[in-house]
């Protein structure tokens, strides 16, 4: 109920009209949806951006966690700490300081001397990437810790035994066993993800704009709450069909002969 | 240089990152919306509401605000002040100074409690805040909001006889066409910021604007985060109202936009600042407060920032103190709000905050290249050419346009 | 591996020792042609020569060499940390000897890793993929070896007929009994036919019944399949009834090997006399010299003199310091005094203890110089001992001379 409710509101604003001060005038409109087919660009940008931030995570977080897991011995507690320290701070802080890291003081000033050519990764997709990565780095690893810890490494040995190579090993038994993990971590990272505006306000340098800072505008600036709706409708069902799909792709194949996430 | 300027002008430094000018922009882009958005589009036709001269030297130069206040209460009931006062501000917007000297002046102590955004504030209130606070200091357009929702409380304005020190400039805003519930508190405008030693082409407009931007200065301009702020340029610059709702004038600013968005560096109203700084951008569009900050830091590194009112007009905005509907202290509120009118503590108060007093006999008594400094007061010859940008969040076309242009 | 074995290959061939069985026919089902080779078939599988392994200061493994036959069923015994596992992980490929070479079929296989060694391990957990069901459990090493579908699907189905599994193909491994799982993890190791199939301790999980059941099964599979086995256990009693050959070890080294009735018979020392069944041990100092039979008298404390026989080969000097041990089923309990008889060590102590154990009794006679002794003997009939004697009686226990054994270590 508690999740349905407020679902169920943001449908029904999402075909009202924007009242004189704003919010919300109950009708029954199309034009919230019309208006947003028409410009789909933030969505299929913030899908990208989503997804590719997803899979950064992913192949930045398995190595990672799998270390953490299995070879970082004595200095598990300690890294694991390490890496959640960040998170102490303010996610708005953290971000900045990306700012000042990639900024003009830093590897933006630094590759334009190298290349002798202006170079700026802030302002560019690749920043807000960055950013992602470094923000939402632990939702991944951390479930991808837990399943990883858990397997037993006498399943590795007995592949090996029964004539399964390095590779053949972490394809056939470490992937498929830690997949609820890379499931968990990816839905983890990929929902909030998708409504990102944070980041690329900060590290866009306000040049990229994603559903997150549609809505924004819609419900803060515009307070046009029937126009915010639509589209947070939209990014509903986006999630819902994205997610939908990666779980059964990934759990597709668990059934069959050969077991694989990727 | 003046010493008291130099000590504010450290305190401002100080306060350079939580100042309220930045981070209102961060926090939400309604804010700068609504910084735009404040001012009386009657104020030219009303009548002046007192003359700003005569009063304040009489009332000023450190004669008692109590006195005063006794005065007017002589004729009314008297009113026992409580002990304390509830303010609700933006983080490092009010003058330390100050809240020492009303407990010196009147012995109320002043708690005060901060907010990030005026949304963060409406919130708090929303959520049991009402009755907890006394006086709060919302933007003058969000005030509207907030008497609409019944969180402020009408004036009594028999309590607050220094009113009439404010300009008329700052009263009949039409977000309270009657003076029920704001009391000026200070005020700025939106118009071109430029690192001197880059920029030696004169900017005197925002064609010159516009051109450099597209010209030498491409990569290397910025303009806020906020639409409020940015459809000013490109109106102004064809001579349009800046609250106009017309289609073909929209459409024409659209084009003006969209021609500039290929040549910015950034669109951001938080870290700008440091863009100028770093000279990644070294010209923008921006709130005049930070021109003043970077003029003043104490590196001297920064002094070649240069402000511009346009001569084509500019938009100005208005903060103000409310009384909020149940305040617990409502005696120490009006005290404290006739009391903050004197010119002493305006003259504090512009100085901490680096903005320029609605009190003309403040701004008499200020510093003169405090005065004189375009990035806090707008030029005697321009001042004719400021409006106020009422709310146009509901304006469809403006809102795709800024999609639009956000988009790029 | 095996295929490739090369006849000239300088690996040292060890003896067999007594009691090896060599591989019977493979049944028609999972025979391996590797394993058929008529011109390997005297080629060990496996050959352990001086393998040391050290865990930083921890010897593992000590000097070890041995060799195990083709088709043959070896048990490693031993206490807990003596080395079987590292033994068993070293032949595997999981670990490498620090130094000593193991040689498969005839190779030497250092280095070579563990996927692509013909042996395959059961390991003590099973080690079961929880993500696959039987059938894919079972399949996976065909997998790796690129089996056709229809092949593997065969091969899965004879290798759960093995193991008595038809029909759980489809089953999700964490919903056998433990004994269940055990066996999928035999046909998961067998259904490749590898020339050595490793055990470590595959039935220590497993209650007793289900345990005993399992000994018969495994040892039943091993004649069907002719695959060499290589047993690891700490229990005895499993080792005496399964193995060809048990190998007793200790702190890393190899006490003895051999069959398991010549381990029993004649054990080397003391150690291995008290792991493989039971013993009584008397400690005493040489007191003669040996007759060409190998007897001769031990004094014990309290000059009390034993008389037992020599080890083959065993020469100790008067006067060295040596244990006699005396099985509890060689002890004779008679009734009245000591008397000699010739060729017999017959002592006077007092019953403190009788325990009836349904078929036996098991005495415990206190001997003054060499303390308690344990006797067994038949309830019924026998050689005339078949009358029951109660504790505080006087008797006489006794054993014939070349019952006793005198070990020097
Ligand atoms: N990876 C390792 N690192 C350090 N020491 C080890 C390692 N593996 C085994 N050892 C040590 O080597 C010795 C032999 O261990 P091993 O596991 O071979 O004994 P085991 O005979 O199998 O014992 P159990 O019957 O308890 O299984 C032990 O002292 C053990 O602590
Ligand atoms: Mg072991």
């Amino acid at each position: 109920m508690l999740l349905v409710i407020p679902l169920a509101i943001v449908v029904v604003y999402s075909f009202g009209v924007r009242g004189t001060d704003g919010g919300y005038t109950p009708a029954f409109v199309l034009d919230n949806y019309d208006r947003l087919l028409s410009r789909p660009d933030p969505f299929i940008l913030s899908l990208e951006i989503a997804i590719s931030g997803t899979i950064l995570c992913v192949l930045v977080g398995f190595p990672l966690a799998y270390f953490l897991a299995t070879r970082a011995g004595k200095r598990k507690t300690l890294l694991l700490v390490l890496l959640v320290i960040p998170f102490w701070t303010s996610f708005l802080v953290r971000t900045i300081a990306w700012l000042i890291i990639l900024g003009p003081a830093g590897l933006d000033g630094f590759l334009t001397n190298l290349l002798g050519r202006d170079v700026s990764i802030l302002g560019s997709p690749w920043a807000i990437l960055l950013g992602i990565v470094y923000n939402y780095l632990p939702l991944m690893v951390f479930p991808l810790y837990v399943t990883l810890e858990r397997l037993d490494p006498t399943l590795l040995e007995a592949s090996k035994d029964l004539g399964a190579a390095r590779w053949a090993t972490f394809r056939q038994i470490t992937l498929p066993i830690a997949a609820p993990g890379v499931i968990t971590g990816s839905i983890l990272v990929f929902i909030p993800l998708m409504g990102e505006y944070v980041i690329p306000s900060i590290l866009g340098l306000g040049k990229i704009f994603l559903i997150g800072n549609v809505l924004q505008l819609d419900f803060l600036a515009s307070r046009n709450w029937p126009a915010g709706s639509a589209k947070a409708v939209v990014l509903i069902a986006i999630m819902l069909i994205s997610v939908t799909f990666y779980v059964w792709t990934t759990t597709r194949g668990r059934a069959g002969r050969d077991v694989s996430v990727l | 240089m003046d010493e008291t300027l130099r000590k504010y002008q450290e305190d401002l430094l100080r306060a350079q990152l939580s100042r309220r000018r930045f981070m209102a922009g961060a926090a939400l882009a309604t804010v700068s919306a609504a910084l735009a958005a404040c001012a009386p589009t009657a104020s030219s036709t009303s009548t002046p509401t007192a003359p700003p001269t005569p009063a304040p030297s009489a009332a000023g130069a450190g004669a008692s605000p109590t006195v005063a206040a006794s005065e007017a209460a002589s004729a009314a009931p008297s009113y026992a002040l409580e002990q304390g006062m509830l303010l609700y501000n933006w983080s490092d917007y009010f003058s330390p100074d100050n809240l020492t000297k009303f407990q010196t002046d009147l012995g109320v102590t002043i708690t005060q409690t901060t907010f990030a955004s005026n949304e963060e504030m409406l919130a708090k209130l929303q959520a049991g805040g009402k009755g907890q606070y006394d006086v709060a200091v919302p933007t003058a357009e969000f005030s509207e909001t907030l008497a609409k929702a019944g969180f402020l409380q009408k004036l009594d304005k028999s309590r607050l006889p220094n009113l009439s020190l404010v300009n008329e400039r700052f009263l009949t805003l039409p977000f309270d066409p009657n003076d029920d519930y704001i009391v000026p508190k200070d005020w700025g405008t939106t118009g071109i910021i430029y690192r001197g030693n880059k920029v030696k082409e004169p900017v005197a407009s925002w064609k010159d604007f516009f051109d450099l931007a597209k010209g030498k200065y491409s990569g290397k301009t910025f303009v806020l985060d906020s639409p409020g702020d940015v459809f000013v340029a490109p109106l102004r610059l064809h001579g349009f109202d800046v609250n106009t709702t017309d289609h073909d004038e929209l459409e024409t600013a659209r084009q003006e936009l969209m021609a500039l968005r290929p040549h910015l560096q950034s669109i951001d109203s938080d870290n700008y600042p440091t863009t100028l700084q770093q000279e990644e951008a070294v010209l923008g569009l921006a709130w005049n407060g930070s021109a003043y900050v970077l003029q003043s830091d104490p590196s001297g590194k920064y002094t070649d920032t240069g402000w511009t009112v346009p001569t084509e007009g500019t938009i100005y905005w208005t903060d103000t103190w409310v009384l909020l509907a149940d305040a617990p202290n409502p005696n120490a509120a009006y005290a404290f709000l006739n009391w903050i009118q004197d010119p002493a503590q305006q003259v504090t108060e512009s100085l901490y905050a680096g903005y320029a007093s609605c009190n003309d006999a403040a701004t008499s008594q200020l510093p003169k290249e405090f005065v004189g400094n375009p990035a806090v007061y707008v030029p005697e010859e321009l001042l004719g050419k400021l409006s106020v940008a009422t709310d146009q969040s509901g304006n469809q076309q403006r809102a795709d346009i800024w999609a639009e242009f956000k988009q790029g | 591996m095996t295929t490739s074995a090369n006849p000239d290959t300088s690996a040292p061939y060890h003896e067999h020792q007594p009691g090896t069985i060599v591989a019977a026919e493979h049944p028609a089902t999972l025979r391996h042609p590797a394993n058929v080779h008529p011109d390997h078939a005297a080629a060990p599988d496996v050959d352990i020569v001086d393998v040391t392994k050290r865990f930083g200061d921890v010897t593992a493994v000590d000097a070890m060499r041995l060799t195990v036959a083709r088709g043959s069923f070896s048990s490693f015994l031993g206490p807990s940390g003596c080395g079987k596992t590292t033994t068993l992980r070293m032949i595997a490929g999981f670990e490498q000897p620090t130094s000593g070479e193991i040689y498969l079929a005839g190779e030497p296989v250092a280095g070579v890793p563990p996927y692509r060694r013909n042996v395959n391990t059961v390991f003590q957990h099973y080690a079961l993929f929880p993500h696959m069901n039987v059938a894919q459990n079972v399949g996976y090493g065909l997998r790796q070896r690129r089996t056709s579908k229809a092949d593997e699907a065969r091969r899965v189905g004879e290798a759960l007929e093995l193991v008595r599994l038809t029909g759980y193909g489809r089953r999700r491994t964490w919903e056998l009994s433990g004994g269940q799982q055990q066996r999928v993890a035999l046909a998961r190791a067998l259904v490749n036919h590898p020339a050595v199939l490793l055990l470590d301790e595959p039935l220590g999980a497993l209650d007793r019944k289900l345990r005993h059941e399992m000994q018969i099964e495994l040892k039943q599979i091993q004649h069907e399949v002719g695959i060499t086995f290589i047993y690891v256990t700490h229990d005895q009693e499993e080792a005496l009834t399964m193995s060809d050959v048990i190998v007793v070890m200790r702190d890393g080294r190899i006490q003895q090997q051999g069959s398991p009735e010549a381990l029993y018979r004649h054990p080397v020392n003391r150690f291995v006399a008290g792991f493989i069944g039971s013993s009584n041990f008397v400690a005493g100092r040489v007191a003669g010299s040996a007759d060409d039979d190998g007897r001769i008298a031990v004094s014990a404390p309290d000059g009390v003199t034993v008389t037992g026989r020599l080890a083959d080969g065993e020469r100790p000097a008067p006067g060295a310091e040596v244990t006699v041990a005396i099985r509890p089923e060689h002890v004779r309990v008679a009734a009245g005094g000591a008397s000699d008889v010739p060729g017999w060590t017959a002592l006077a102590g007092r019953v403190t203890s009788d325990t009836y154990l349904g078929d036996q009794h098991e005495y415990r006679v206190a001997v003054p110089g060499l303390g308690e002794l344990v006797a067994r003997a038949q309830a019924q009939g026998g050689d005339g001992a078949g009358r029951a004697f109660h504790t505080g009686e006087d008797v006489v226990v006794g054993w014939h001379d070349t019952a006793a054994l005198v070990l020097t270590s």
